[in-house]
């Protein structure tokens, strides 16, 4: 058993770093802040909610790096499959339309923080505060995303607001 | 984790809050961020000046100030890379088709970073399908292809 938990640690950590090494190569480490936060904060989330309802303790990792491996759905299909993002993506934790919600990197931050709490309140029997703090996990994502901008369509929408993202030479 | 989930917690806390904050160190937390390499190609619009070239899907890459010798080296690395066979490539500023830049900059907003490096993506039928601001493009051809690949 001993065995069995040792590799799937392992395991676990391997996923981990070769998520971290996948953004990084592409210069991307933005991306890989944000979707780990949203989706680690989620996974963490629902295992607190399992052990809430449960009444039983429920291990935190396999479930953030679940989370994670969801919200990073739509990149692994991007390398993966070679299909660029779509809007239904946002299936995958609203991974498409988060990236232009205001400060997607402290919404990001904040659903880990409020994600992992709602897992330890859940996980040390105070189910009630796991169950709030998952739902706040979910509202803090759900109103990111509720004020995010449209996605530019023409070269005219990318008005100063979106910073980083001009960068033509004049 | 069993042991001490209150010590493991506030540790992964503790790394998250540094990791943004490191990160956040390094330039602003801007809203724009998320839109640099997003891979979506939600833009189509007709450029005056732009065309797909030899109707292959095609990009233009602004390299930055190519006076700067940084930009010069991400260039030539780029060029040693090189894209497949089935694109093709612009490098706006850096030979005959140099006085598009100017029309394609009337129809952005302010730089934020004025020679920063990036590029866009044409597709067969000459609509400009995706920007971005990208200072790594030189090693990101993986990125690019796939990208110009859903425009064929």
């Amino acid at each position: 058993m001993r065995v069995l938990r040792v590799a799937g640690f392992a395991t676990l950590v391997a996923v981990e770093a070769l998520l971290g090494w996948s953004y990084a190569v592409r210069g991307t480490a933005w991306h890989l802040l944000l979707h780990t936060g949203i989706g680690a904060g989620l996974g963490l989330a629902a295992a607190g909610t399992v052990a809430a309802l449960r009444s039983r303790p429920v291990r935190a990792l396999p479930w953030a790096v679940l989370g994670q491996l969801v919200s990073a759905g739509p990149d692994l299909i991007f390398v993966l499959v070679r299909e660029p993002h779509r809007r239904w993506m946002d299936v995958f934790v609203g991974h498409v339309s988060v990236h232009t919600a205001p400060q997607p990197l402290l919404i990001g931050l904040a659903v880990f923080v409020v994600g992992g709490w709602a897992w330890y309140a859940g996980t040390t029997g105070r189910r009630t505060a796991g169950l709030l703090l998952a739902v706040a996990a979910v509202g803090t994502l759900a109103i990111g995303l509720a004020l995010h901008r449209p996605l530019p369509t023409r070269l005219d929408d990318y008005t100063p607001g979106y910073g980083a993202a001009q960068f033509w030479c004049r | 984790m069993r042991g001490h989930p209150l010590a493991a917690l506030i540790a992964a806390q503790v790394v998250a809050v540094a990791a943004v904050l490191g990160y956040a160190a390094s330039g602003p937390l801007r809203p724009g961020d998320g839109l640099q390499q997003l891979d979506a190609l939600t833009l189509r619009q007709r450029v005056p000046g732009v065309s797909a070239v030899a109707g292959r899907p095609t990009m233009y890459l602004l390299p930055g100030d190519l006076r700067r010798v940084e930009c010069r080296r991400r260039l030539a690395a780029f060029r040693r890379r090189g894209l497949g066979p089935a694109y093709r490539v612009v490098v706006v500023g850096a030979d005959r088709l140099g006085e598009l830049a100017p029309d394609l900059a009337l129809r952005s907003a302010a730089a934020a970073d004025r020679c920063s490096a990036g590029y866009a993506l044409v597709d067969r039928s000459g609509l400009v399908r995706y920007r971005t601001y990208d200072p790594g493009y030189a090693t990101h051809t993986q990125e690019q292809e796939i990208l110009l690949g859903a425009l064929r």
